[in-house]
C-alpha cells in the first residue's frame, strides 16, 4: 500500500512476441521453467493445456490473443508465470521472456492518449527506455471473456 | 459486543436446532402410532425443552414462544391430560414446519417476528378444549399427576444428582389442601416457605407461578421436589403445621436418582466424542492427503530407479518407502472416513414425507427403514436425496394400492415400503421395495406406444423385463392423472441420469400384484476411484474401472462404418466403436485417425461400446482433481489426476462420451440396425469374386478379417470349406465361389473371411475380397425377373445397378438354409 502511495508499485516485466508487458508483482505467484503441457480437448481456445505444479493441476493459458497480438506462438517457450485465479486456484500464463522487476512510476512519460478503452485488459500504458509497456489488469485479462459472451447472448 | 458473541454461537444453535427438530419429528411420528409409550413422550418433551432453552438463551423469541406452546401440549400429553389425536399431530407438525422455516430465515439473517400467533392459538385450543366447551372438565383433570418426572428437565435432574452425591435426600412432597380452603394460593405459599426452610425446592407442580393463581390450583394436589438432609418425618410434621392441609405424602426419589446416575454419565461421554468440522477445511485436508499420495508414488519410483551398489542404503530406502506408504494409506483411509456420514441423515427425512404423501393420496403406508447406520460419502448423500424422494413418492402414489383395493385382493390394508441401505463390496446398495400392485409390462407397452416412444414391432419384441425398463425412457409416465405428488412424466429418466452421474446404477424388478423393487448401487466415495489407465495418442487417460467390462485387441479392418457410427463384432454381437482419439488428441498429433490396437469394452447403464485406445497401462487408484473453475467441465472429462511420475491423466467421463457418440441402449441398438434396413436407404457390403461384384446387406456382416486357418471336415456339404476359429469361437466356413457355381481353388489368391450373422449364429463366408460398403436407395435394387435374362446364376434374386456397375445380390437366407438342410441329412 505504501509503495503504491509513493507511485512506486513494483511490476514484473515480460516479453511476448517482442512486445513488453507488465503485471503487478502482487498478481504473480511464481515463475517456472516450461514443462510439457497436457492437452485437453473441448476447452476454451485460450487454454493451451495443463501442468502439474507440485501435485496441483494448473491450466496454462496463451494470452497473446487477449493482448491483441497475432496469436501465433513465437516458437520458443520462455517461461510460465503462475498467477492467482479465482479463490485458491492458480493459472499459468505462457510468456517468452522475463525482463525483471521494475517500478513503473506515474512520473514516467506516458504515450499520449492512453487507449485503455481499445483493449480493456490494459490498466494503462507507460514508456520506459523508449519502449511502450502495457500494464495488464489480471482480473480483466482472465475473466472478461465470460462477461462478453453473456452480454452477447442476452443481446 | 453481545451481538458479535451471539453470531459465533448461531451456527452451533442452528445445528442443534436441526438435530432437535429431527428428534422431535421422529418421536412424534412414533407417538402417532404408539400414543401410550412413555419414553417417546419423554423424548419429545426433552427435545422441545432443549429448543426452548437454547432459543431463549440466544434471544430468539418466536422460536422460544412457539416451542413453549408446543411444550405445554406435550406436557399435557405426558400427564395424561390430553389424548393423542390426528388433529393434534397435524398442528404439531405444522408447528415443526414453522420452526424449520424460522430456522431457514434465521440462516439467511432475516428472521422477523414470524406470525406464530395463529399456531399458538391452535396449540392452545388443543390444550384447553375446556375453554371452548364446558369448564366443568377441570375437575376431571385435577389429580392426574401422580409423580413428577425427573428426567424431563435436565436442570432438575442435574440438581437432584448433585444433591444425591452430597448425601442429600430427594423427596417428593405431595400436599393436599382441604377443598374448602379459601385462599389456596396463600396456603401454597406457606407450604413452599416451610419446605424451603428444610432444604432446597427444585421443582414444583403446578409451577411456582401457577400456584399464585387460585383458579389454577383448583382442587389439585401440590407437588414439591425437595432436596434436604432432614428426615422424612420432620418434613411431614412441618407441613402438617400449616392449617387447611388435609394430606401430606412423601415419596423418596433418592434411590431412583442414584441408579440413574451411572448411565447418564456414560451418555454424556459418548456425545462428546463427536465434533463438528467445517467441510471446506476437511476437503482441503483431503486434498493435501491426495498430494501426499502422489508424492509417495514418486518416492516409490525413485527407489525403483535408484541403482545403488550399497545394499544397506537400498534396504533402508525400501524400509522407509514401505513405511511411508503404510502411513499414507492409513492416513488416506482415515481421511476418507471423515467424509463418510451415516445415511441416517438422509433417511430420517423420509418417515415424515411418506406420512404426508400417504395422507394426501389417501393411503396407509408403513415405512420400514433398515441399515440407517450405513456410511457413505456426504456428497453422494446430498446427491441421492432427490432421486430417493422421487422413488419413494412413486411407491406411495403409484405402487401402494388404496386401502379398499388392498382389502379386496386380500392384502393387509396397510401397505409396506422397505427402504434399505447396505454395503456390498465397494458399493452401497439402496433398495426401495413396495408391496403394491407392481408394474404391468403390458400397460407400459400400451402407454409407450401411445406416446410413440416405441413402434408396434418393438412392443411385440420386448420381453416383460425389457418392457419394465421403458419407465426410464424420457417422457414416460404411467400415472393416469397427474397428481399433486408425482407423475408429471419427467422423473424416472432424470432419476436414472442422476444416479449414473454418480457412477451408480439403478435396476428395477417388478411383479404384477406383488410389488416393485428398485435397486440402486452407488460407489462409496467420489474422491478416489479405481481406474484403468490407458494411452490414447501421446497422452494418458483414466477410465473409471467400474464401467470397464473387458479389454480386447482389435485390428483396423475389423471396424466398419454404419450410418456414421463405427461398429465391430464381439463374440457374435455387434457393438458400437468409439474412436475417441479423433476428438481428444491434440489437433497437431499425427496419428489422430489411426485406430488404437486395443478396445476397452465399456458397460454402463445398459449401454455398451468399445473405446479404442493405443495401449493399456494398468489398474490404479487415482485421486480425482477438478480441472478448476477456469476450465469448467469440458465435454469428455470428469476431472484429472496426477500420476506417480508427475504426468497428468485426464479422467474420461464415460456417461457423457456415450451420450456424445449417441450410443443407444443395447436393445435399442439392434432395433436401429433393423430399422435402417427397412428405410429407403440401404447399405451393401460389396464382395469381389470371379471378377464380379456381389452384395450382401450390411446387417448380415459382423466382421471382415483375413482368412484364418481352416480345419477341413470330411463329410460336410461341398460348399463348406471347414471350421475356423474366430474370436474364440469355432464357426463353419463356406465358399461363396462354390455356392455360385464356380469353385476355383487357386492357392495364390489371398482370400478374405466375411463373418455373417445368420439367425443368431455365425457363419464365415470366404470371398476373394471385400471392396467397399455401398450406400444405395432401395429402389435401385431390382428383382431379377425385371431384368433382362442375362443373369443365370441360381440364388441370385435381385440386382443393384447404376450407370457404372452391377452388383448381384444372392439370397443368402436361401443359400444357407439349403446348406444347413443338406448338412443335416
Amino acid at each position: 500500500m505504501s509503495l503504491e502511495m509513493k507511485g512506486k508499485e513494483l511490476y514484473l516485466l515480460f516479453k511476448l512476441q517482442k512486445r513488453t508487458f507488465a503485471f503487478s508483482i502482487y498478481d504473480v505467484r511464481e515463475i517456472i521453467k516450461p514443462v510439457p503441457l497436457t492437452y485437453v480437448a473441448g476447452v476454451p481456445a485460450i487454454v493451451e493445456g495443463l501442468i502439474n505444479l507440485r501435485g496441483k493441476i494448473v491450466p496454462v493459458l496463451n494470452i497473446a490473443g487477449k493482448l491483441g497480438l497475432s496469436g501465433q506462438p513465437s516458437g520458443k517457450r520462455g517461461n510460465i508465470l503462475i498467477v492467482n485465479g479465482k479463490g485458491e486456484e492458480l493459472l499459468g500464463l505462457l510468456v517468452d521472456e522475463i525482463c525483471g522487476v521494475s517500478t513503473l512510476g506515474v512520473d514516467q512519460k506516458e504515450p499520449a492518449g492512453t487507449p485503455s478503452h481499445v483493449n480493456p485488459v490494459f490498466t494503462r500504458f507507460t514508456m520506459q527506455d523508449k519502449e511502450v509497456i502495457g500494464i495488464i489488469n489480471l482480473e480483466r485479462l482472465l475473466f472478461t471473456h465470460a462477461e462478453r459472451s453473456s452480454s452477447h447472448a442476452s443481446a | 459486543m453481545l451481538q458479535h458473541d451471539m453470531s459465533q454461537y448461531i451456527h452451533i444453535f442452528m445445528d442443534e436446532l436441526e438435530e432437535q427438530l429431527q428428534v422431535l419429528e421422529d418421536a412424534i411420528l412414533r407417538l402417532e402410532s404408539n400414543p401410550q409409550e412413555a419414553s417417546t413422550i419423554q423424548n419429545i418433551f426433552r427435545a422441545a425443552h432443549t429448543i426452548k432453552g437454547s432459543s431463549a438463551s440466544m434471544g430468539i423469541n418466536p422460536i422460544k414462544e412457539l416451542t413453549h406452546g408446543m411444550e405445554n401440549v406435550f406436557d399435557a400429553i405426558r400427564n395424561g391430560k390430553l389424548a393423542v389425536t390426528t388433529e393434534m399431530i397435524g398442528v404439531i407438525f405444522e408447528s415443526i414446519d414453522a420452526l424449520k422455516q424460522m430456522k431457514v430465515a434465521l440462516g439467511q439473517g432475516k428472521l422477523v417476528e414470524e406470525e406464530i400467533h395463529p399456531l399458538l392459538d391452535k396449540l392452545d385450543a388443543i390444550q384447553h378444549p375446556e375453554k371452548r366447551t364446558a369448564s366443568s372438565k377441570l375437575a376431571k383433570v385435577q389429580t392426574s399427576v401422580e409423580t413428577l418426572d425427573l428426567t424431563a428437565d435436565s436442570h432438575v435432574l442435574k440438581a437432584a444428582k448433585a444433591a444425591v452425591k452430597m448425601g442429600l435426600q430427594v423427596l417428593e412432597v405431595k400436599v393436599g389442601l382441604a377443598p374448602t380452603t379459601l385462599m389456596k394460593a396463600v396456603r401454597a405459599y406457606q407450604i413452599y416457605h416451610a419446605l424451603e426452610e428444610m432444604g432446597e425446592i427444585i421443582k414444583t407442580y403446578p409451577s411456582a407461578q401457577e400456584m399464585e393463581d387460585e383458579q389454577l390450583i383448583g382442587d389439585r394436589e401440590l407437588l414439591f421436589l425437595l432436596l434436604t438432609e432432614q428426615k422424612t418425618e420432620l418434613v411431614v410434621d412441618k407441613v402438617n403445621h400449616i392449617s387447611e392441609v388435609r394430606s401430606v405424602h412423601i415419596l423418596s426419589r433418592t434411590e431412583e436418582i442414584h441408579t440413574e446416575t451411572a448411565p447418564v454419565v456414560a451418555q454424556k461421554e459418548r456425545v462428546q466424542q463427536t465434533i463438528r468440522v467445517d467441510v471446506d477445511r476437511l476437503e482441503r485436508l483431503l486434498d493435501t492427503v491426495g498430494e501426499l499420495v502422489i508424492a509417495q508414488t514418486r518416492l516409490m519410483e525413485v527407489r525403483n530407479r535408484l541403482v545403488s551398489e550399497d545394499l544397506d542404503t537400498q534396504d533402508m530406502l525400501s524400509d522407509v518407502t514401505n513405511q511411508f506408504s503404510y502411513i499414507i494409506s492409513s492416513l488416506q483411509e482415515g481421511m476418507m472416513k471423515t467424509r463418510l456420514l451415516p445415511i441416517e441423515q438422509l433417511f430420517n427425512r423420509f418417515p415424515r414425507m411418506i406420512r404426508d404423501t400417504a395422507l394426501k393420496a389417501g393411503k396407509e403406508v408403513d415405512l420400514v427403514i433398515e441399515g440407517k447406520e450405513t456410511e457413505l460419502d456426504r456428497h453422494i448423500i446430498e446427491e441421492i436425496g432427490d432421486p430417493l424422494i422421487h422413488l419413494l413418492r412413486n411407491a406411495v402414489d403409484h405402487g401402494i394400492e388404496s386401502p379398499d383395493d388392498r382389502r379386496q385382493v386380500g392384502k393387509p390394508v396397510k401397505g409396506r415400503i422397505l427402504l434399505k441401505a447396505e454395503h456390498r463390496e465397494n458399493n452401497i446398495v439402496i433398495t426401495i421395495r413396495d408391496d403394491g400392485k407392481g408394474i404391468d409390462p403390458k400397460k407400459l407397452k400400451e402407454s409407450a406406444l401411445k406416446k410413440q416412444l416405441i413402434t408396434t414391432e418393438e412392443a411385440e419384441r420386448l420381453s416383460d423385463r425389457e418392457a419394465i425398463q421403458l419407465i426410464f425412457r424420457p417422457g414416460f409416465s404411467t400415472a393416469k392423472e397427474i397428481s399433486d405428488i408425482s407423475g408429471r412424466g419427467v422423473g424416472m429418466d432424470i432419476v436414472k441420469s442422476h444416479i449414473q452421474n454418480l457412477n451408480g446404477t439403478i435396476d428395477i424388478h417388478s411383479e404384477v400384484g406383488q410389488g416393485t423393487t428398485f435397486t440402486l448401487s452407488l460407489p462409496l466415495t467420489l474422491a478416489i476411484i479405481r481406474s484403468l489407465l490407458v494411452r490414447i495418442g501421446q497422452q494418458l487417460f483414466a477410465i473409471p474401472a467400474s464401467s470397464v467390462s473387458e479389454i480386447v485387441t482389435i485390428k483396423a479392418d475389423e471396424i466398419q462404418e454404419l450410418n456414421n457410427h463405427f461398429i465391430t463384432a464381439l463374440r457374435g454381437q455387434i457393438i458400437p466403436v468409439i474412436p475417441i482419439k479423433r476428438r481428444i488428441a491434440p489437433p497437431n498429433e499425427g496419428d489422430r485417425d489411426k485406430p488404437g490396437r486395443f478396445m476397452v469394452i465399456i458397460n454402463i447403464g445398459g449401454k455398451r461400446a468399445g473405446i479404442l485406445v493405443d495401449e493399456t497401462i494398468g489398474n490404479q487408484e487415482v485421486v480425482i482433481k477438478s480441472l478448476g473453475s477456469f476450465i469448467g467441465s469440458p465435454p469428455f472429462f470428469s476431472g484429472a489426476t496426477v500420476l506417480g511420475d508427475g504426468r497428468i491423466a485426464l479422467i474420461l467421463d464415460i456417461t457423457s462420451i456415450m451420450t456424445a457418440y449417441e450410443i443407444p441402449e443395447t436393445d435399442q441398438w439392434r432395433e436401429e440396425i433393423s430399422k435402417s434396413a427397412a428405410t429407403e436407404e440401404m447399405k451393401i457390403a460389396v464382395l469381389r469374386q470371379d471378377e464380379k461384384e456381389w452384395g450382401i446387406p450390411i446387417e448380415y456382416v459382423q466382421s471382415i478379417m483375413p482368412l484364418p486357418r481352416i480345419q477341413q471336415l470330411q463329410s460336410a456339404h461341398p460348399a463348406v470349406r471347414g471350421l475356423a476359429e474366430v474370436r474364440d469361437q469355432i464357426i463353419p466356413v463356406v465358399s461363396l465361389g462354390y455356392i455360385l457355381g464356380r469353385e476355383t481353388l487357386h492357392s495364390g489368391v489371398r482370400e478374405t473371411l466375411c463373418v455373417l450373422d445368420w439367425k443368431g449364429k455365425q457363419v464365415g463366408l470366404i470371398v476373394e475380397q471385400v471392396s467397399e460398403v455401398l450406400k444405395c436407395m432401395k429402389q435401385q435394387i431390382k428383382p431379377v425377373s425385371e431384368m433382362t435374362d442375362f443373369i443365370r446364376y441360381a440364388h441370385v434374386k435381385s440386382v443393384y445397378h447404376d450407370e457404372e456397375r452391377v452388383v448381384l445380390l444372392p439370397d443368402l437366407n436361401e443359400i444357407l438354409n439349403e446348406i444347413a438342410l443338406a448338412s443335416a441329412v
